[in-house]
């Protein structure tokens, strides 16, 4: 019997590998790359790119810690962009998406968002207004469009970006290529490409200090 | 030295009467096929997370991560095949000890190493959840579907089996 085994293992190793090789869009996604500014990991990037530290941020706009994150650290980060002390590239994932699509097109509508002109605002709506609950529907296209409307995005070229997931791809390679640097977890946030925790990113005297000692 | 009535009868010794052993079998063989389809089913739908969630154990190289990843589940379903119809019944429960063991093992690598990650054992790319990692709960779990797959292995033959008509 062990050769009957065997003979079954092999071929679903192979028949395994061939399908899930058709079926992954890793492999099979296009690409596009967005027209507006895009940091070193792939990320939307915000800010003067003289800025002396880089703040990057892996997040998943269905991921309920990063917005808490975003909730206690967005002032302190609003205020170090603007004093050009920042640069903050912000890395949208699909990492929560079970059998779903929503962290992939709110990280897809984002891009869209970001060649709108609009990243921060809609960034910030997305966080703001984050569903309790992961996987539960509440990310429609129809919702990711309004939601760019709400901040002044009034380009229709930004609907058919949502609706036609232009920037999918780009997402889905910027996922796996975040994999391959062993980041599991969101939020991650690098500070001039190193980790912090979140506890150091979410208490805004030590994240100034650490942005004064980088850039000193 | 024992006199002979103090003794107890291998009926006494198990507690389970010899002629329930079989269907002990039987059900164990059912619940590890279950597990199985589960796991297999679960990892199918989503290749790129099965990739990841691979890849967030850091034991293998890179060039070995999807060739795992995406063979991984389909054995999972053969497996879960032939145990649900009883056919090559002890090497497939040999084998499901074995891919366990492998599964113990790796995930207490990776408790042992301080990572924080989702065992993606029944699909998930591998991100722990927002309350941290399970791997107590994860190691009782998959020892427990060990011992199933070793009284499968080593126990009594099965009843509603393909292997019996062979036999027959």
């Amino acid at each position: 019997m062990w050769w009957l085994l065997g003979g079954v293992l092999v071929v679903a190793v192979v028949a395994g590998f061939l399908w899930n090789r058709s079926q992954s869009d890793t492999e099979q996604a296009t690409v596009t790359r967005p027209a507006s500014a895009v940091g070193p990991n792939g990320g939307a990037l915000v800010g003067d790119a003289n800025a002396p530290v880089t703040i990057t941020e892996f997040g998943d706009f269905q991921c309920p810690v990063c917005g808490q994150l975003h909730q206690l650290w967005e002032p302190t980060l609003e205020q170090l962009i603007q004093q050009g002390k920042v640069k903050f590239e912000f890395v949208g994932l699909e990492f929560l998406d079970q059998g779903t699509t929503e962290s992939l097109r709110s990280a897809a509508a984002a891009v869209c968002a970001a060649d709108a002109g609009k990243f921060t605002e809609y960034y910030n709506a997305l966080y703001n207004q984050q569903s309790r609950t992961e996987n539960s529907g509440f990310l429609t296209n129809d919702r990711l469009q309004r939601f760019g409307s709400e901040v002044g995005i009034t380009d229709p070229a930004f609907a058919r970006c949502v609706s036609s997931g232009r920037f999918s791809g780009w997402v889905t390679k910027n996922t796996d290529t975040t994999s391959q640097k062993g980041i599991t977890t969101t939020p991650t946030v690098l500070v001039n490409g190193k980790t912090i925790s979140n506890s150091v990113a979410a208490d805004p005297e030590r994240l100034t200090a650490l942005v004064d000692q980088e850039s000193s | 030295m024992r006199s002979p009535d103090t003794l107890t009868s291998p009926a006494t010794r198990h507690r389970i009467p010899p002629q329930w052993w079989p269907w002990c079998s039987t059900a164990a063989r059912l619940v590890l096929a279950g597990v199985w389809a589960w796991a297999g089913v679960a990892k199918v739908g989503d290749p790129d997370a099965s990739v990841r969630a691979v890849r967030a154990y850091e034991i293998l190289p890179e060039t070995f991560v999807k060739p795992f990843a995406w063979g991984l589940p389909f054995v999972e379903l053969a497996l879960a095949v032939l145990l649900l119809l009883g056919l090559a019944t002890r090497p497939a429960a040999w084998v499901s000890a074995g891919l366990l063991l492998v599964f113990v093992g790796a995930t207490a690598s990776v408790w042992a190493r301080g990572l924080q990650i989702d065992c993606g054992c029944f699909g998930g790319g591998g991100a722990a959840a927002a309350d941290g990692p399970r791997y107590l709960r994860e190691l009782g779990r998959d020892g427990l579907f060990l011992c199933l797959a070793v009284l499968v292995a080593a126990g009594a033959p099965s009843r509603l089996a393909l292997d019996n008509l062979a036999q027959d």
